[in-house]
């Protein structure tokens, strides 16, 4: 290869990682705040669900 | 006809003259990636370091691509004066600078502990290195063209 090939072989080299390295930064960043919210949605269901049953047996101690 | 006494010469002066390229083009695309991508607000001395770097990148690419080894009286100054920004930013981040004297006080700061890459390795200790190697990369290439 001569120095001219050799430049432009860098030259691509350096960008395809630029590129690469930025759309795997932005997917990798996706999905961690993808699994945060799924984490906070499921804590959020689950503390609504603690809710209710504790107001469920409310109603229920009050009947009987 | 190339003359053969003359060739291995020039090789090597183009050889350091692409390795003060391959420092730029790196060092270039990495604080564009740090920026950019990773969303790190550069500070007012990594802006001024920036200003030197960028254009290092493209006039070695022009002189590496037509192998002008003459260009070390156009890149050794931008090198030189971003090295001395880089020092000054690295003597700041060590706390060898007083705070009185720190052209920080809006944006980002110079000299927080957030500004390292892979959370071990300081980028103002990176940026002068690279301007360093290309300094020494270039006074290479003009030594052998001077000899």
């Amino acid at each position: 290869m001569n120095r001219r090939g050799l430049i432009i072989a860098t030259g691509a080299l350096a960008l395809s990682f630029f590129v690469g390295g930025s759309v795997a930064y932005n997917a990798q960043q996706a999905r961690r705040a993808r699994e945060i919210a799924a984490a906070r949605a499921e804590a959020l269901v689950r503390s609504h669900s603690a809710d209710r049953a504790r107001h469920n047996r409310g109603i229920l101690r009050s009947i009987v | 006809m190339t003359n053969p006494s003359i060739l291995p010469d020039q090789e090597g002066r183009w050889s350091f003259l692409y390795l003060a390229w391959l420092v730029a083009l790196v060092a270039s695309l990495s604080a564009l990636f740090i920026g950019e991508v990773m969303g790190q607000a550069p500070c007012s001395l990594c802006w001024q370091q920036r200003a030197f770097m960028f254009p290092l990148a493209i006039l070695l690419a022009i002189a590496s691509f037509r192998a002008d080894t003459t260009v070390w009286r156009y890149a050794l100054p931008l090198a030189a004066l971003g090295a001395a920004i880089a020092l000054f930013h690295s003597l700041l981040y060590a706390g060898l600078i007083p705070e009185g004297i720190q052209p920080c006080s809006q944006g980002p700061s110079c000299a927080s502990a957030e500004m390292t890459v892979l959370g071990v390795l300081p980028l103002p200790y990176l940026s002068l290195a690279a301007f360093l190697a290309i300094v020494f990369a270039l006074l290479a290439s003009k030594s052998k063209a001077q000899s």
